[in-house]
């Protein structure tokens, strides 16, 4: 967007300033970005003050306090500068306090608005605007420091005009604006208990990565034997263990130790479930005209939403954990804001964070879908597999050939046990993809694809066929002989494959999804 | 929106399959020639370098001519393939989209609609440009890579295909 020197009001109107309070907003974002900056630099000075021997407690100390003043002046330095007001068609928002700049951002430019409340204004009934343009440039323009109700009500403004500004090249129907300073001006959707929060922490694949990276914690045996050596200095477990001993004899050591080990496996789904927490607490959808929005958080509230031609298609995930616990969670699939194409032309969402509406039951996901994608009803969908012999059958060999080439010289040099070592991880590794195959399968329901994978959960994607924006369909001499291919749907926020298709069935795919997307001239992105 | 929901028959459908894919130019296939002779003699000119020492001894020279074999065996086998590559790329316009396929053993064959089209670029590399030739890229929205690349048409094939691409296309601007 043109950056200019616009000091010369336009339509008489002055600067419209923020409150004084935006400071700890600038503060906060400041040392955010500082510490991410600083932190390596940091650490080095850090380590190095306190190996050599004149290290002073003071100097860091007031090294800090310098840092956190020069912040805190430059904070409200850019408070005196930032300023905004809106214009016919635009809203120019002037900051910075050494590079002077002022941000034009034209009101069809605009893909999403959103209102946040971060806790530090929460308790003096303040929040914070956010722009998101399009453009590859992905900038998103904040604006700290508002009253809520103003804040809603110009958000509300900023989505009508930018409505207003898209819809009317597009011919398309604007008819629904939202009532303006409400919180929620369209019908509630969904609201989420506290339970159904809990659950969604439980069932975040959080969960899955905290555990495969503890994993690695402890398996790098150095670290492992810090941590136990520091724990057990610092809680003085071994006299601990010797008056457990001399009270109840080696058994209630084992008792304690079990005890521990239970207590750091309960922390791992609380940490997730404080996690969820802090951003699901109080949970809302809803939806007002065509425009999705959902709210949430315990601390900072959050606020995100999205209009219903810009969804791309409807992720179902239901890892193991939400398999047993009956919860799907569902993310909305939006176009992925993308760099390297000049000049900005291309549409997309530069939002960061997932559209996600975690905890479902079943028919919960079921009747959302159907709201997401109008005409999708996904409990009609009958799933064709794939070819299963060449699924498991290549799948496996790709994981289970390399390590006999190792095992097998082992076998005949070493120990023929080798072999029997290897049929049996062999074994496994085919029924691994065995049951891979029995998740893997695609649908065809109407206007939607859905294609499903997953191993224990699964993973469905559902799309409208018309967003279909490039089919890729592949065959090497082998599958061809056997009249199979490998298919590939593009969409703008993701991509969808199938391995091991009947070939005539990825050609029907893709000439249903050339042909719904040729036939309709309704915007997709 | 109006929402409609008619069956569609699927062997009404308009085929992909059936599609008479044109071959890129014979200048490509003389490119491809020329650019793998220049990789192979970039690769295999170090590989004469032991001969020119003569401390070594002959016995272990005339081992030592194995390398320039084996780099001019691999040359020669590669080149052979990228030739027969060419065989098998194709491109094809329909009413609505554009078709292209590459690859030997891996055959992809890629569909775009021209209404998904975002941006298009037509670039020349130095070899491209004394072949007359030129790349012709195509990108939709979302992702950054680029969606469907023919190598190696004429630059005036690539540039009109380009036109016609961009003019059919309602998104693109």
């Amino acid at each position: 967007m043109p950056a200019e020197p616009a000091e010369t009001p336009v339509n008489g109107e002055s600067w419209r300033r923020i409150s004084p309070l935006a400071v700890i907003d600038f503060v906060v974002t400041a040392i955010r970005q500082g510490l991410v900056q600083l932190l390596p630099a940091l650490a080095v000075a850090f380590a190095s003050a306190a190996s050599s021997e004149r290290f002073e407690v003071a100097w860091v100390l007031a090294g800090l306090a310098a840092l956190l003043l020069l912040g805190l002046v430059w904070s409200v330095l850019s408070w005196m500068r930032f300023g905004y007001r809106l214009q016919a068609a635009r809203i120019v928002v002037r900051k910075g306090v050494l590079l002077r700049q002022a941000l034009n951002v034209e009101f069809d430019r605009i893909q999403n608005v959103s209102v946040n409340e971060p806790f530090y204004f929460r308790p003096f009934g303040l929040a914070a605007l956010g722009i998101d343009t399009a453009g590859s440039s992905g900038k998103e323009i904040r604006l700290p420091g508002l009253p809520l109700a103003q804040a809603r009500a110009l958000r509300d403004r900023l989505v009508a005009e930018a409505q207003a500004a898209g819809d009317a090249p597009g011919g398309e129907t604007g008819a629904d604006e939202p009532a303006p300073g409400e919180e929620h001006g369209g019908t509630v959707l969904l609201r989420l208990s506290r339970r159904d929060v809990v659950y969604a922490g439980l069932t975040a694949n959080f969960m899955l990565w905290a555990a495969v990276a503890i994993g690695t914690v402890m398996g790098s045996g150095d670290t492992a034997e810090n941590l136990v050596g520091w724990l057990v200095q610092t809680l003085d477990l071994g006299q601990l263990a010797d008056s457990l001993r001399e009270q109840g004899g080696d058994l209630m050591v084992a008792l304690a130790v079990a005890a521990a080990a239970l207590l750091a496996l309960m922390l791992l789904p609380l940490v997730s479930v404080i996690g969820a927490l802090l951003r699901y607490d109080g949970y809302t959808l809803s939806v007002d005209g065509d425009r999705f929005r959902r709210s949430s958080g315990l601390l900072s509230r959050h606020d995100e939403s999205v209009r219903q031609h810009k969804i791309q298609g409807v992720t179902w995930k239901q890892n193991a954990i939400a398999l047993l616990l009956g919860r799907i969670n569902l993310q909305l699939r939006q176009a992925s804001s993308g760099s390297g194409i000049e000049s900005g032309q291309q549409p997309g969402t530069g939002l960061a964070q997932a559209f996600m509406v975690p905890s479902l039951l079943p028919v919960q996901a079921q009747s959302l879908t159907a709201r997401f994608l109008p005409g999708c009803d996904t409990a009609a969908a009958r799933y064709t597999r794939v070819d299963p012999w060449r699924f498991i059958g290549v799948s496996s060999a790709w994981i289970a050939v390399p390590p006999a080439l190792g095992l097998m010289p082992l076998a005949v040099i070493v120990d023929a046990r080798f072999a029997l070592a290897w049929l049996v991880v062999a074994a496994v590794i085919v029924l691994i993809a065995a049951r891979c195959w029995r998740q893997t399968g695609w649908a065809i329901s109407g206007d939607h694809g859905l294609v499903r994978k997953g191993f224990i959960g699964s993973n469905t994607s559902v799309f409208p066929l018309f967003k279909v924006q490039r089919v890729d369909v592949v065959q090497t001499p082998w599958l061809e002989k056997r009249g199979l291919a490998h298919l590939t749907l593009h969409l703008a926020s993701h991509s969808v494959s199938l391995h091991w298709m009947r070939l005539e069935d990825a050609e029907q795919i893709r000439d249903l999804a050339l042909y719904r997307a040729e036939c309709g001239d309704e915007a997709w992105i | 929106m109006a929402f409609t929901n008619q069956q569609v028959d699927a062997d009404a459908l308009p085929r992909a399959a059936e599609l008479q894919l044109h071959r890129l130019p014979p200048e490509h296939r003389r490119e491809i020639l020329a650019q793998s002779l220049m990789v192979l003699a970039i690769v295999l000119i170090p590989t004469f370098i032991p001969q020119l020492i003569t401390k070594i001894p002959g016995s272990v020279r005339a081992v030592l001519w194995l390398i320039p074999i084996t780099v001019a065996g691999f040359g020669a086998l590669f080149t052979a393939l990228a030739m027969i590559r060419f065989r098998y790329k194709g491109y094809a316009m329909r009413e609505h989209d554009i078709a292209f396929r590459t690859g030997l053993f891996w055959r992809k064959t890629t569909l775009l609609p021209f209404d998904r089209v975002q941006h298009a670029e037509v670039t020349q590399g130095p070899l491209q440009r004394r072949f007359g030739l030129s790349t012709l890229k195509f990108f939709t929205a979302g992702g950054s890579s680029v969606d469907l690349k023919i190598e190696g048409l004429l630059s005036d094939q690539a540039e009109s295909l380009r036109e016609s691409v961009l003019a059919r296309s309602v998104h693109a601007r």
